[in-house]
């Protein structure tokens, strides 16, 4: 062993010492922000803040959340459940809706609907929006039709654009609606972000690639799409996050069923001692849901782009 | 004088025993007291007049007699300025008179000198009795402090739209009241049930809300905001088919020669197992299309249970004939009224979106069918589009009204009542007062021919911004007079009493309670009577400002047997001005400031 392995070795323990004291470092301050948001809470919501009425405790809502999830007295005393093919199969007669299982009066169903739906939302959403972007890179002559259209939808305000789809389509079919809304607006957003991708790649790595004979179909392969993936996959986690936050605002305009469903019946009811807690329960769940599947979204992305410098510091 | 005073004392000690020996109703001691109080003040006037009128003819006597002393030495002066040219003319005799007539000359000068400054104390003395009588005569105007009231209303529906007539028409400021915390105009809520929150925070003051969405927190938290007022009885309950649907109305029904009941059933049928929109606040409020549904015979097939819809003294309530006696079946029973645990969404599928989407979706042909708008304008809006009622309240009491449905729509109705923080209110209950006038003064505004467009026009124009509707100042109006009758102040005498025939909040809220005790949601336990008592402070505030009324008229009556001075007078005119607007509580102040001082 030479001085020189010695010191090597040293160094690497110490860069990794280094690193767990970061990595504690950062699990601790994420606690530390957490109990302090907590602490806030907490104090808007004591006796003594001037929304003491409005704001529920945490651990109210916490509590609310976990009594109501698989079954919910209140919602069982509205008639209000998630089981509109079950019920179909049940004699409307008196009590014919006390008959319908537990779990039918959860909130689980609901937020499982809503979850649901989203994914499906984001997937076509992105699926067409890559589509037609991608495409547009080999045929230009896509990117002169579609863009002024697109450019001119994306003008839209989403919110004004919701209102619509629930008025045109009905609160009867959530998949034209909630889904609809979330296709059009991830549809736009991962078209925009499919051509930024691709024209923030320098020209001099076109012409490079052109001047070792590539063709539209190679270039395609081993240029555009390598080089706009990691950029596409930022698009993504933006599309879906502003996706939670979409699909359960249409619910919350109609649909008779989800999450956002749940909020506008609570919020008819904010007066009546559980009402916030249920708001706020509600709309932290699908905060938390939001970081939760990002954080799962980051892991896999980086996975497939780890080759990347972008990609290995997405999530940082 | 003497005597007059003993007279005083008479007058305020029998008056004092006539209080006393009253019935012991604090209203008659109060009255009886406040008698007295003017009767002595009215005997003191009368007492400070005779003194200044003694003082004066005491000043009058006393010039009478300088003036006498004045003649006497005038005369003295001409009788020595003769006697002096007598003695210029060289007479002895005159001389020594002329001595004699100066000695008497000087005696009289100093008599009438005398009786002079004698007659101007006297005058002073008149002077300073007059004074007195004046300042007994002058009485101080009471004050109307000026004050902030917190108040917000959601601008759904007419019956809380009216709040803004007083706002435009500037009313507050009569009762120097200023609005916070929007001030000039109010707190706009976009759900009635923000109000809740607002003012069990404290924030706010006052809110107009639906009374019975509160009696599930009875237990809870409804006590703190109780209601202080009344406006209206929500008689618009409705289910409404679309113009394009195949399905027919209860009257479409009749007119095939169907008699009502077997029609409203016909009707009722075509809902079951279909979608009818409804607002998301209806959850609490399902009773009203529980009526509809108790056309259907299956309703009374299969329910859980009975729940007793009760009078005040316990006694189950029966369904009463045209000559106001009970109905009695075949068997020659009574029949109770029978409200069930039974709801209509064993029946039908609630969709639940509220009222402005309600017409947004029902504005897309074939979009709905069936919708059941809990606000008014909404339900006039949508029926000025095209829809019908296939049954409502109106069409069940003008062609059932002795029936189980009508009874169980008449012991489930409701209406707003303006909310209010407990602690503010017993901490201002003048404020109260005042606010609660102002209600009675729009309700007076809207039933005058003469107004009410205005009126009208105002509420149109505030739900309209509010609510993104299209209300035309009539449809209000229809409103008020077939959906959302008010109970302005003369009918609010028959709310209250159980023995003239009216709608009685009392017992249609004992039998919505007794509901929610049914279903779980209020303990078995909790105690109705005492809690509706202590709930129902509209009742209390109505007889506190219902006996400001009556002694206000007494003192009024009093007033114009009276001789008043000018300050008086315009203390009773100011009185008489608040009379007018319904705010008798400081109508009766400034009479009491007139005349008992």
């Amino acid at each position: 062993m030479t001085t020189t392995d010695t010191d090597t070795l040293d160094v690497r323990a110490a860069a990794h010492r280094q690193k767990r004291r970061r990595q504690i470092a950062y699990v601790l301050y994420l606690i530390l922000g957490i109990i302090l948001s907590l602490l806030m809470w907490q104090l808007v919501a004591a006796p003594f803040s001037p929304l003491f009425y409005l704001v529920p405790p945490p651990f109210d809502a916490f509590r609310h959340f976990g009594e109501n999830l698989m079954f919910s007295e209140r919602m069982l005393e509205r008639y209000v459940h998630a089981c509109p093919d079950l019920l179909d199969e049940l004699e409307l007669t008196g009590g014919g809706m006390f008959d319908l299982p537990d779990h039918c009066f959860g909130y689980i169903r609901h937020i499982m609907r809503t979850t649901r739906n989203i994914m499906i939302a984001v997937t076509l959403g992105t699926v067409f929006g890559l589509t037609v972007g991608l495409s547009s890179l080999v045929f230009p002559r896509i990117a002169d039709v579609v863009t002024p259209i697109a450019g001119f939808f994306g003008t839209t305000p989403i919110f004004i654009a919701a209102p619509f789809f629930v008025i045109w389509f009905g609160i009867e079919y959530p998949l034209m609606t909630t889904v609809g809304v979330v296709v059009f607006y991830t549809t736009l957003l991962m078209y925009f972000f499919s051509r930024r991708a691709a024209d923030n790649i320098p020209v001099g790595i076109i012409e490079s690639a052109l001047t070792l004979g590539g063709d539209r179909g190679s270039i395609f392969r081993w240029v555009y799409l390598p080089g706009t993936i990691p950029e596409i996959a930022g698009g993504f986690r933006i599309a879906l996050a502003g996706a939670w936050g979409l699909g359960t605002l249409v619910e919350v305009l109609g649909i008779q069923m989800g999450g956002g469903f749940l909020i506008r019946m609570w919020s008819f009811a904010m007066g009546v001692l559980e009402g916030p807690a249920a708001v706020v329960s509600l709309i932290l769940f699908f905060g938390v849901l939001a970081v939760v599947v990002d954080g799962i979204l980051v892991l896999f992305i980086r996975y497939i782009t780890r080759w990347s410098e972008s990609g290995r510091k997405l999530g940082l | 004088m003497r005597k007059l005073k003993v007279a005083i004392a008479l007058m305020a000690i029998l008056a004092l025993l006539a209080a006393a020996c009253g019935d012991g109703e604090d209203d008659a001691a109060d009255t009886a007291a406040a008698d007295a109080a003017a009767a002595a003040a009215q005997a003191e006037a009368a007492a400070a007049e005779a003194a200044a009128a003694d003082a004066q003819a005491a000043a009058d006597a006393a010039a009478a007699e300088a003036a006498a002393a004045q003649a006497e030495l005038e005369a003295a002066q001409a009788e020595l300025d003769a006697t002096r040219a007598a003695a210029e003319a060289g007479d002895e005799e005159a001389q020594a008179a002329l001595a004699a007539a100066e000695e008497e000359a000087a005696a009289q000068a100093a008599a009438a000198e005398a009786a002079a400054e004698a007659a101007e104390e006297a005058e002073m003395a008149a002077m300073d009795a007059q004074k007195a009588l004046e300042e007994s005569m002058m009485v101080t105007a009471p004050v109307i402090q000026e004050a902030e009231v917190a108040m917000g209303f959601n601008a759904c529906c007419a019956d809380s739209a009216f709040w803004q007539i007083p706002v435009e028409l500037g009313w507050w400021d009569d009762l120097n009241i200023t609005i916070v915390p929007n001030s000039p105009t109010y707190h706009f809520f976009t759900a009635s049930a923000d109000a809740i929150a607002w003012l069990r925070s404290g924030e706010g003051n006052v809110a107009p809300g639906w009374v019975p969405g509160l009696f599930g927190a009875l237990e809870t938290f409804a006590q703190d905001i109780p209601p202080i007022h009344f406006a209206d009885i929500y008689v618009g309950y409705a289910v409404l088919v679309a113009p394009d649907s195949d399905s027919k109305t209860a009257l479409e029904f009749m007119d095939e020669g169907m008699s009502f009941a077997d029609a409203a059933k016909a009707a009722v049928q075509q809902l079951v197992g279909d979608d009818i929109h409804i607002p998301p606040h209806s959850t609490q409020q399902a009773q009203y299309t529980n009526a509809f549904f108790a056309y259907l015979d299956e309703w009374w097939e299969a329910y859980q249970e009975d729940i007793p819809a009760l009078d005040e003294e316990g006694n189950p309530l029966v369904l009463l004939g045209r000559d106001g006696q009970p109905l009695l079946d075949d068997d020659g029973n009574e029949q109770p009224i029978r409200i069930t645990t039974n709801d209509w969404r064993n029946y039908a599928n609630p969709q639940y979106v509220d009222d402005p989407t309600i017409v947004e979706l029902s504005a897309v042909p074939g979009r709905i069918e069936y919708a059941m708008p809990y606000g008014a304008p909404t339900l006039v809006q949508m029926m000025r589009n095209g829809w019908d009622p296939l049954i409502n309240f109106g069409m069940m009491i003008d062609n059932d009204p002795f029936s189980q449905q009508t009874a169980i729509a008449s012991a489930t109705v409701g209406g707003i009542g303006l909310l209010a923080n407990r602690e503010w209110v017993e901490a201002n209950k003048d404020l109260a007062y005042r606010v609660i006038s102002i209600g009675f003064r729009t309700f007076e505004f809207l039933d005058d021919p003469e107004t009410q467009y205005q009126g009208w026009e105002i509420e149109a124009n505030l739900i309209n911004e509010k609510r993104q509707l299209n209300m035309e100042p009539e449809d209000i109006g229809i409103i008020w007079t077939t959906i959302d009758p008010s109970f302005n102040w003369e009918e609010q005498a028959a709310l209250w009493d159980l023995n003239l025939p009216s709608y009685h909040p009392e017992t249609v809220f004992r039998t919505q309670i007794e509901v929610l005790k049914e279903k779980g949601v209020l303990s078995s336990t909790y105690n109705t009577e005492a809690g509706l008592e202590k709930f129902l402070l509209a009742q209390e505030l109505y007889y506190d400002l219902k006996g400001f009324q009556d002694r206000a008229d007494d003192l009024f009556a009093r007033a114009s047997g009276m001789d008043l001075s000018d300050s008086q007078a315009d203390l009773i005119a100011t009185a008489r001005f608040h009379y007018d607007i319904y705010n008798f509580y400081d109508a009766l102040r400034f009479l009491e400031a007139a005349l008992i001082g």
